[in-house]
């Protein structure tokens, strides 16, 4: 079990969809943390608080963009990676995009 | 005094006591009662008020050069809306509006955020452009449903 959390192991500021356009987007995020951990079958839990907010481009990337990336379902995102946040419509936002990638793979 | 005298003057005066107790309980709840609708009603108002400030700042964004510092404060404002909103359920018993406002926060927040956003903004939009429009729409739904969580608290008698 990988606990990451965003805002000490990555960055307070967030910002932006493609690592092209800087390190703390929300590909270099997934690549760095997500991706590893995943393909490795390793369970992750991934803190959210802590940051001065997300875009929902840096948001959409990084978890949606799993689905993209590793060619697996919401489920087995579900079944290796656990979201954290006081905020419960943060977590809500977060699955929609998992799903919503889900959907557009299949 | 007969005994028969002390048990009546003992059992009205319990009834007495009970009586005050029961109509104190339910006075304080009616009070508690209203004292967090109107909670609720302020709070419904300020979200509003946040939001149609919000719109103006989020149609500027996009609609001019990027501006880096305009959007940590697009983040934040979004980010402290949506909790407040969503904390709202501790004290809000109108769960179906409640989900409306919360849904209508994520499609704004989703439509400001989701493209032509940071790395993204790649020179400012106009104002007829579909992605303006949809933050109107989004923000104008916000309001709406914040106004109906507010008049919910105070249902019309009868």
């Amino acid at each position: 079990m990988q606990n990451v959390s965003v805002a000490r192991d990555f960055t307070r500021f967030p910002s932006g969809r493609f690592k092209k356009n800087g390190d703390t987007s929300g590909e270099a995020f997934r690549e760095r943390f997500l991706e590893p951990a995943l393909r490795d079958g390793i369970e992750i839990t991934v803190d959210l608080d802590g940051t001065i907010g997300y875009g929902s481009s840096f948001l959409e990337e990084a978890f949606g963009g799993l689905v993209r990336a590793l060619h697996v379902t919401p489920d087995y995102v579900y079944s290796k990676l656990c979201l954290r946040s006081t905020d419960p419509a943060l977590l809500d936002e977060v699955k929609s995009y998992i799903n919503d990638a889900g959907r557009r793979e299949n | 005094m007969a005994a028969d005298d002390v048990i009546k003057t003992f059992f009205q005066a319990t009834v007495i006591v009970i009586g005050w107790v029961v109509v104190h309980r339910l006075s304080e709840k009616r009070d508690r009662d209203k004292a967090r609708r109107e909670m609720v009603a302020k709070a419904a108002d300020a979200l509003r008020d946040e939001i149609t400030k919000f719109l103006s700042v989020a149609r500027n964004y996009h609609t001019s050069d990027r501006d880096i510092d305009a959007e940590d404060s697009i983040k934040i404002s979004l980010q402290d809306i949506s909790a407040r909103t969503s904390l709202l359920s501790d004290i809000c018993k109108d769960s179906a509006e409640l989900s409306l406002c919360k849904s209508a926060i994520l499609a704004t927040k989703k439509s400001v955020t989701g493209s032509h956003f940071e790395d993204e903004h790649n020179g400012p939009i106009a104002q007829g452009e579909q992605q303006v429009q949809l933050i109107t729409a989004d923000v104008l739904r916000a309001k709406r449903y914040y106004l109906q969580l507010k008049h919910k608290q105070f249902p019309p008698s009868g």
